[in-house]
């Protein structure tokens, strides 16, 4: 398993990162969670993170602009739209301007974040292995 | 708004445990309340905020705070509120002044329904 594995938690509302924070207390993933953009790029540029996870409707920058400027990012990290809109067109075409590499519905389980997370960890592990 | 609308949004949990249990995991008493807590007092001041933009028309406003509102009272099992505001939003978007001005009305007395189903959750040794 990786244990390099971590993830950053990007949204404008404290109650949601609350929820993502009590959802994940207990597991094994490192997370950190970041209300603004501005934290969060500093922490990309500082620290390695391997998954953002990312609110789509921020008040002063939407999550896929945030997405779309990488640069300084310590490492090249893997980005997910968290959104309740229905944009399909939209985030397809992100996706395949390598943007993002997906989008999770909002609101998301417990079960499902899990489950996500669990996953893409075990897809980061057997991509390293690869290489 | 059509009769069936009316209907159907009537007839929504006004909050349901299971459905916060569900996006929450298994959460122990204490800390169902806890989340509950937390969820009044932040929805509270969204509501608020909600209510001004609304009285205002505010659109951008109003789309950011019934987005936000909706995600918070779907997370926290207020089906009934959660609905509505997805529906604000949804009227806002499409610029349907009319429609929006009439789902306001629900606003207060959802909120004022979700308000005691909170508490009486919590219990008389909580209040709010």
């Amino acid at each position: 398993m990786n244990d390099d594995f971590s993830v950053l938690f990007l949204d404008d509302d404290g109650y949601m990162l609350n929820a993502y924070q009590r959802m994940l207390r207990g597991s094994s993933f490192q997370c950190v969670f970041e209300q603004s953009c501005l934290q969060a790029q500093n922490y990309l540029c500082c620290y390695p993170v391997s998954l953002l996870l990312v609110d789509y409707l921020m008040p002063k920058q939407s999550g896929l602009d945030f997405c779309r400027h990488k640069t300084g990012w310590k490492q090249p990290t893997d980005c997910y739209l968290l959104s309740a809109m229905h944009e399909p067109e939209r985030f397809k075409q992100a996706e395949q301007q390598g943007i993002i590499k997906g989008v999770l519905s909002k609101p998301i389980t417990k079960t499902e974040l899990l489950l996500f997370l669990d996953k893409y960890q075990h897809k980061l592990s057997n991509q390293a292995l690869l290489e | 708004m059509s009769d069936a609308f009316k209907d159907s949004i009537q007839q929504m949990e006004t909050l349901d445990l299971n459905v916060l249990q569900s996006f929450y995991g298994d959460l122990t008493d204490a800390e169902m309340k806890d989340v509950l807590q937390r969820f009044y007092h932040e929805a509270k001041l969204y509501h608020q905020r909600l209510m001004i933009a609304i009285e205002m028309q505010n659109v951008l406003e109003v789309i950011q705070v019934s987005h936000s509102l909706k995600s918070m009272a779907a997370i926290s099992g207020a089906e009934q509120y959660s609905t509505l505001c997805m529906w604000i939003e949804r009227m806002m978007r499409a610029d349907e002044l009319d429609e929006l001005m009439e789902l306001s009305l629900y606003l207060s007395p959802f909120w004022q329904e979700l308000e005691q189903s909170i508490q009486a959750q919590l219990g008389p040794e909580v209040p709010i």
